[in-house]
Parts: C-alpha cells; sequence; structure tokens
C-alpha cells in the first residue's frame, strides 16, 4: 500500500501530538515556539503597521492605539522606503544590527529617542556578538529535540533498520562509501567521528542535566519507561 | 444566496462620494478579478477535498453547505493572495495557490471554532491555540481539529515559520481574535450607546483581526515583506473587516455579537468613508501594477456586494450560512 508524503508528515506530527497527550514524551519542553513577544519587543524597531510608520523601540511617539499593530525590526533596508517616526528619527540609526533569533542579553526598551551616536554603539555591540553562538544555538536545538524524541526515535530506527526499506538504505549507504574517493572519504570519516563526538558529549551534558553518571548507558535507555522498548 | 456584479456600471460606489477615477483599476481588473475567482473556485477543492475526505469526512457527506462555504472563503484568500503576491512582484505559483487553499481552509476551521459551537468551545479553543503556538502542542480531540491541525501544519511546512514577520503576524492575529472573543462581553449601558473609548475599542479589534490575517497570508507568500508594502495590506486587511462586518450586521446582532460596524450610527455612510480613504491610500501607496488593480478591484467588489447583503438581510432575516459572492 502506497502512502504519500504529506499524509506520512500528517500521521506523524498527529502521533507526536497524541505521545505528548499521553505524557509517553518525557519533559515539559515546548515542541515548537511561533510566539516570539518577548524578542519582537527587544527588537531595535517597531514598525506600526496601522499608521505605517517606524518608531525606535520605546519611542513616546507610538500611538496607544498602535501597540496592537508593532512589529519588531531588527533591520531596516536601505532599499525598503519607509517612513520614520520625526520625534526619534529612526531611519538616522545604522541598518544591521542582531538579527531575531539570535537574542540579545543586554536588549532593553528605551526611555525615548537617544542620541544617534548611542544607537550606532549599541548597534555594534549587538553586531559584535561572535557567529559561533549561532551554531551553538543549533546544537542546543539538535539536543533538545533528541532529549524530547530520544526513546522513540530510537525504538522507530531500531525498527526501520530491520525494514526491507532500512536494509535498502544500508546498502546504498555502503554503495556510496565505496565509491568515494580517497579525499572524500576522510571527509566523511571526519564528519561521522565528529557525530560520534557529539553524541557522547551530548550524552554526558544529558546526563548530567538529569544527576546521572555519564556512564555511557546513553539517555535513550536512561529515559526508558516500562511500556517502552529498552 | 448568491449576489453578482457584473457590468462595469456596478462600479459606481452608490452614494455622493469622490469621483472613483483617480483609483477605479477599469473592466479589465475586473474581468480578470472574474477569472480568477473562476479559477480558483474550481481550482480549491482540488487541494482540499482530499484533505477533509481523509480527517472529517462527515463535513463532505453531511455539511457540503459549511464545506463550500469553506471553498468560497479559500478563493477569496487566492485572489487575495494572488493580488499580494504581485505587488511584492512575484508569480502565483502552483505552491502559492496550495498556501492559499489552506489558509482560507485554516482560518474558516479557526473561526468556526470560535463562532459555531458555544462560549466554552470558543474559550477552550483560545486557549489551546495559544499552548500551540507557544508550545507546539494542540492534542486534537475531534475530527474536526484534527483536520484544523492537519491543515495548519501543512501550511506552516510551505514556509520558515520561525522568520521573524511570519511568526509575528501569527501571533498578532491569534492574539487579535482573543481580544475580539473577550470583547463579546462588552454590553451597552441600560439601552444606551457604547461609549465612544468601546467603539473605538471595537474599531480596533476589526481592524487588528483582519489586518493581522492579510500579513499571515503574505508572509507566507512572499520570501520577504518590504515594511513600505506591510502598512499598505494592513490597511487592505483592515478595510476587509469593515466590510465584512458591515455585510454581517444583521447575523452578529441576532447572535447578541457587537461590533464596530453594527454600533456606529450611520453605517453605510462610515463605511463608505472607509472605502475611499482606503482605496486612495492603496492606489497612491502601492506600486502601480497587475497586483495593485487587483486588489482594488477585489475590494471595490466586496465593498459593492456586501452593501447588497446588508440590505437584503435586513429585509430577508440574517443567514450565517449564506454564501455570497
Amino acid at each position: 500500500m502506497s502512502i504519500s508524503r504529506a499524509a506520512l508528515v500528517d500521521t506523524v506530527g498527529l502521533r507526536i501530538q497524541e505521545l505528548h497527550a499521553s505524557g509517553k514524551l518525557p519533559g515539559d519542553q515546548p515542541l515548537l515556539r511561533i510566539d516570539n513577544r518577548e524578542r519582537a519587543r527587544e527588537a531595535p524597531f517597531q514598525f506600526d503597521a496601522a499608521k505605517g510608520q517606524l518608531h525606535r523601540t520605546g519611542c513616546r511617539a507610538i500611538p496607544p492605539d498602535s501597540d496592537s499593530a508593532l512589529y519588531g525590526v531588527w533591520e531596516v533596508k536601505a532599499e525598503d522606503p519607509v517612513l520614520g517616526c520625526s520625534r526619534c528619527n529612526p531611519i538616522e540609526a545604522p541598518p544591521a544590527v542582531e538579527p531575531e533569533g539570535r537574542p540579545q542579553a543586554d536588549a532593553k526598551p528605551q526611555a525615548g529617542p537617544r542620541p544617534q551616536a548611542e544607537a550606532q554603539a549599541e548597534a555594534k555591540s549587538a553586531g559584535s556578538r561572535p557567529q559561533d553562538d549561532h551554531t551553538v544555538d543549533l546544537l542546543y536545538g539538535f539536543l533538545s529535540i533528541v532529549t524530547q524524541f530520544g526513546g522513540v526515535l530510537r525504538e522507530r530506527g531500531q525498527e526501520y533498520r530491520r525494514s526491507r526499506a532500512g536494509a535498502v538504505v544500508g546498502a546504498r549507504f555502503e554503495k556510496i562509501y565505496a565509491e568515494v574517493n580517497e579525499g572524500e572519504r576522510r571527509v566523511l570519516d571526519v564528519l561521522t567521528s565528529s557525530l560520534d563526538t557529539l553524541a557522547v558529549v551530548l550524552r554526558d551534558i544529558e546526563g548530567g542535566i538529569n544527576g546521572e553518571q555519564p556512564d555511557g548507558a546513553g539517555f535513550s535507555a536512561a529515559r526508558s519507561r516500562p511500556h517502552e522498548a529498552p | 444566496m448568491v449576489v453578482a456584479v457584473r457590468d462595469a456600471s456596478a462600479m459606481v460606489p452608490p452614494g455622493g462620494y469622490s469621483s472613483t477615477v483617480e483609483w477605479d483599476p477599469g473592466p479589465q481588473a475586473q474581468s480578470r478579478l472574474n477569472e480568477l475567482f473562476k479559477r480558483y473556485r474550481s481550482g480549491v477543492g482540488d487541494c482540499l477535498e482530499s484533505i477533509v475526505r481523509e480527517y472529517d469526512p462527515v463535513m463532505l457527506e453531511a455539511r457540503q453547505g459549511e464545506y463550500r462555504k469553506m471553498l468560497e472563503l479559500s478563493a477569496k484568500m487566492n485572489v487575495v493572495g494572488h493580488a499580494c503576491t504581485e505587488i511584492g512582484g512575484y508569480d502565483y505559483d502552483e505552491r502559492r495557490h496550495r498556501i492559499g487553499s489552506l489558509f482560507g481552509a485554516c482560518c474558516f476551521l479557526a473561526d468556526s471554532f470560535i463562532d459555531d459551537f458555544g462560549e466554552e468551545a470558543t474559550r477552550d479553543y483560545i486557549e489551546r491555540l495559544g499552548a500551540l503556538l507557544t508550545e507546539g502542542w494542540f492534542h486534537p480531540r475531534t475530527d474536526r481539529e484534527r483536520l484544523f491541525f492537519v491543515i495548519a501544519s501543512r501550511l506552516f511546512a510551505q514556509r520558515d515559520v520561525l522568520h521573524p514577520i511570519v511568526r509575528q503576524s501569527v501571533l498578532q492575529l491569534y492574539l487579535a481574535q482573543k481580544e475580539d472573543v473577550s470583547l463579546r462581553a462588552i454590553r451597552k449601558a441600560d439601552g444606551g450607546r457604547l461609549t465612544r473609548s468601546q467603539l473605538n475599542t471595537l474599531k480596533r479589534c476589526a481592524r487588528n483581526r483582519s489586518g493581522h490575517a492579510i500579513l499571515v497570508l503574505s508572509a507566507f507568500l512572499l520570501p520577504e515583506l518590504p515594511l513600505s508594502y506591510l502598512a499598505r495590506l494592513f490597511s487592505a486587511g483592515a478595510l476587509v473587516m469593515y466590510i465584512d462586518d458591515h455585510g454581517d450586521c444583521w447575523s452578529d446582532l441576532k447572535d447578541n455579537r457587537l461590533t464596530f460596524m453594527n454600533q456606529v450610527s450611520r453605517p453605510e455612510r462610515t463605511l463608505g468613508r472607509l472605502f475611499h480613504t482606503h482605496i486612495r491610500q492603496l492606489a497612491s501607496g502601492l506600486p502601480g501594477g497587475d497586483g495593485r488593480d487587483l486588489l482594488i478591484a477585489f475590494l471595490t467588489r466586496y465593498y459593492l456586494t456586501r452593501l447588497e447583503k446588508h440590505r437584503q438581510q435586513r429585509v430577508k432575516g440574517a443567514s450565517a450560512w449564506a454564501i455570497y459572492e
């Protein structure tokens, strides 16, 4: 029986919801957070969609009626002609600051318009955040998903590996590996080794978080419940 | 009941308002609007029928009227989405057609959870939608909820939903819906009128409900939403809601639901002013082209048909399930 990709994704999505509803997923982490109100409030600019005007965050000229129509803006593009507030003069500010999704630890709403030099200094400070933080955020994201779905993923992985489709995929992996040249093989080995190292680190971190010994027992097993596969 | 506007003379708004010459996109845009409505009315079913059949088959079998209304809203979203996409400088391709269809169905089901199953169900939905947006958990319990969840998931899969404008617009739309529900508790003081402050609150809520909705749709359709368009599209969305509420005036009053348009003292005159102000802003603020003309043609058609709907329902009585073009 064939099943479309969309239907498969639907089934997985619904199943994850069922698993969470029945308490079979460990922890109380969010699956996906669309809500970014806090970060949007901390963005350097606020765009009033009702009046079509850009303000610096905290500008007192934002009408109360527009509070529910504000959009946090992290970057004002030069090619996007937009009306700036005459009181806080946001267009004068340097264009690029911290993009949304990379929280700025010291971002605070302003009490009112500030000199351009101050805004520039803040933007410079925000822009100086190491790019590596983005990678670290990704690693934390990866960790949170593995933590949350580790047991389920492992169980499904074992079943898939035993299935005919899994065997085909395995054979393909071996064939690809056999065909790559020496240089590519070295890259693959480094990659595999890095992933393995990462997995060990993640297990250690996970063990530490849960007060367990990082003895290599693995968080999947540690998180198994009586009704789940060990 | 179907109200259709087919001749160009219907483009002239009733009443003694200013000339339409400066913004009227003309018969060519009206003709294009007709073609697109025809195309999307027949096309949305291709995207939605199989999903409805899989997850809530009763809607197809026993609630045909409701299903048709969902298709009609999806067709409308496709036309608006088509205009917004062209304004942004892109073609409304097959993927965008799918987004428009899913978005329309999503809005239809969300509105039904709010409006059709009583106050307790409304509160429950608002709370659970909040959890979905802050945590990702929804826990569908009925076929209708499963259908909503699957449609929302498929819509979210079409786009990077963590894009700042996408997530902000989705959240703002949710907050506007939440405020709309909370405002249903507003009651007039003993037989009197609403205060000016209450009326302004209702107006702002109407503005936000549809203003943010059109931004969600546009953010799903366009890779980036320039700030200069964002305000114009928000304004177009707000106008849609004023028009919609005027058309639904009698059914809303029957349901004891107060809106800005059913509480303002001279609604037709107020709507006429709002219509002309918003349309002039769109005509001067959006880049000239097919997209802008299509959006203005759509809004004009919507305005005229809802004026007619309002008049007919005043005479014949309100029906929430009537389908109007």
